[in-house]
């Protein structure tokens, strides 16, 4: 009889000491990532939102939105990415990270804005919600009156007023969209950084001093302070996305 | 000796045989009823949309227990009559006391990325929690008024039902809440046939038979909220939601005496600047703006028109702020507004599944 209650005692403590399996830990390749970021600047000093800078023309601005879309951004037959959105004030630098090998892109070609496979979608249904394209995500970036996005927005304030009172109380608008004016940006030669952890970066400028300064098409933002790449907007439409382009450069 | 021992120790066998698992509960998931010309509603991962949800939220939403005197509920300042919003400039709370920002109309909130005018709440479930112990609103702990609800038995079962437990606290009544919140979709006007016309977007049957009721007047108003040159409403009021989701600064002050976004984030840049609201049925949910200060649609034109303040934060889209506003006539008033009215909602203002379930 001892025995027998002996053995059930037994019994029991196995069984109150039976352990979890322990999962055996899984080592994962690590997949190289490569990650895009665009730093605004004006002229030599980063841009912050809400800042004063110059203009070569003696004008104080404030820029208050900086936004863009980019497309089929590649090298060759190989993709780095489809559709990224940029926007500074909400996301900082950062544009975009994606799985990729650094060697495959040391050169890069795609547009500024929304191609026209894309433009033309119905903004709710046809992109999936974490696309940049779904409407939850683009946001004001989206026309709707329109069909199509809005490519680039730069927006701000304006102290056009040399009298040394900081009143800016101008406003400066510039929505570039439409199929017309998707632009195009070539890239030769991109240099990322080894970031370790199998993390390449690449940090593009976006020099909007260029989008005023610029040599052969200044724009003087007393008097062209606004477009929405309207019909009768094309001289300025045009000014700022070729500016645009130019002023965003490859590290 | 040992055969007590034996008893006991078969006994402690029997029962570690005989313990059942707890009796699990089970809920029904509820299906969003998402206009096609709508994105996906996002829906957090820690409160699912389930049928027992959405009923509990929905007797909450109109639930006088939640108050510390039980004289009014969510509904009370986000009343049905009123688009759910409250027809008063402020609304007033348990003790007499009135704040200083009007109702905000709840309507597709489920979309929302921020809540409240000064977007301090960043989810539906957060800014739930907030009207209970606000002492010029509900005025009552969040303990007290569980407290009330767990003395009633049909609330311990809707409870359990919605959440397998009766041990339940804000948590479960927010969570319960923004469900029931989010099921309040309103995308069945005549802007919504608009909106699909200019968008191609294929017709129902039901959208044709709309659609053949659209005046000229109404597209003709469409046409001055699109402008740029005419009444330029759409930078800020846009797509299927009708607003974009940002804050801004609409020129209604020179001076602020409430800073709105300003206060939040501490910036000297965000003074004054409110978030956009939807104008979803806005033709229900007067008085406009984040004070209420205009009683009329005429009185919101009006402003946009020629009552713009220039301000150091003014939104940079209210590109005629340095002439005033938009200058519209008499004649292109009276089209924006017809426009405005085919943002009313019938079938989302007068569903029953939104209302008091014991009216």
């Amino acid at each position: 009889m001892k025995y027998f209650i002996l053995s059930i005692c037994v019994g029991l403590l196995a069984v109150s000491c039976k352990k979890e399996k322990v999962e055996e830990p899984v080592v994962t390749p690590v997949t190289p990532q490569l990650k895009v970021t665009v730093q605004p600047v004006f002229g030599a000093e980063n841009l912050y939102i809400d800042s004063v800078y110059t203009t070569s023309d003696g004008w104080d601005v404030k820029f208050t939105e900086v936004k863009f879309y980019l497309t089929h951004w590649a090298n060759g037959a190989n993709e780095l990415i489809d559709v990224a959105r940029f926007d500074y004030t909400e996301n900082g630098t950062k544009c975009f990270q994606v799985e990729g090998d650094v060697a495959n892109f040391g050169a890069l070609t795609g547009n500024i804005g929304v191609s026209t496979d894309y433009n033309h979608d119905d903004p709710s249904s046809d992109f999936s919600a974490d696309s940049p394209l779904n409407i939850m995500n683009a946001n004001n970036m989206h026309w709707s009156w329109a069909s199509g996005y809005i490519f680039v927005i730069l927006e701000g304030r304006s102290d056009t007023i040399p009298n040394g009172i900081p009143l800016f109380d101008h406003t400066f608008t510039y929505h570039i969209g439409s199929d017309t004016y998707l632009g195009s940006e070539n890239f030769p030669t991109v240099n990322w950084t080894d970031a370790g952890n199998a993390l390449n970066t690449a940090e593009f400028k976006l020099d909007l001093k260029h989008i005023f300064d610029n040599a052969t098409n200044p724009i003087d933002v007393r008097s062209e302070y606004m477009t929405h790449s309207g019909g009768s907007e094309a001289a300025l439409t045009q000014k700022v996305l070729t500016n645009f382009l130019e002023a965003l450069t490859a590290p | 000796m040992n055969r007590l021992l034996f008893v006991i120790l078969a006994g402690i066998v029997v029962f570690q045989a005989c313990k059942k698992d707890q009796v699990g509960y089970q809920t029904t998931p509820y299906e969003l009823a998402i206009p096609s010309h709508f994105p996906d509603m996002p829906i957090p991962e820690d409160n699912p949309m389930t049928e027992e949800g959405v009923l509990l939220g929905r007797m909450l939403f109109y639930e006088k227990q939640l108050s510390g005197d039980n004289s009014i509920s969510c509904g009370t300042c986000h009343s049905p009559e009123t688009a759910f919003s409250d027809a008063n400039q402020f609304s007033t709370g348990i003790d007499g006391i009135q704040g200083n920002r009007n109702s905000m109309a709840l309507v597709n909130l489920g979309w929302q990325t921020s809540f409240f005018w000064d977007g301090r709440s960043h989810t539906l479930e957060e800014q739930i929690l907030e009207p209970v112990p606000n002492p010029i609103e509900m005025h009552q702990t969040w303990t007290k008024a569980v407290g009330k609800l767990k003395q009633d038995v049909e609330y311990r079962n809707a409870f359990y039902r919605a959440f397998g437990t009766v041990d339940f606290d804000s948590t479960h009544v927010s969570k319960a809440l923004a469900q029931f919140l989010r099921t309040m979709i309103s995308g069945n006007s005549k802007y919504d046939v608009i909106y699909k016309y200019v968008n191609s977007i294929p017709f129902s049957a039901q959208d044709q038979q709309v659609w053949n009721t659209i005046t000229t007047d109404e597209l003709a108003g469409y046409d001055l909220f699109q402008s740029l040159n005419g009444a330029d409403c759409f930078h800020c009021h846009n797509g299927p939601l009708m607003q974009v989701q940002k804050f801004s600064n609409n020129g209604l002050d020179a001076v602020f005496t409430d800073l709105g976004r300003g206060i939040i984030t501490g910036n000297p840049a965000d003074n004054g600047k409110f978030k956009v609201p939807t104008l979803r049925n806005i033709e229900l949910s007067a008085p406009y703006m984040h004070d209420g200060r205009f009683a009329t649609l005429d009185d919101v034109i009006e402003h946009y028109s020629t009552g713009i303040h220039q301000s150091a934060t003014i939104d940079p889209l209210i590109e005629f702020a340095s002439q005033g506003g938009v200058q519209l006539d008499p004649d292109q008033r009276l089209l924006l507004k017809a426009f405005l009215k085919t943002l009313t909602d019938q079938e989302f203002v007068t569903n029953p599944n939104f209302q008091p379930l014991n009216p």
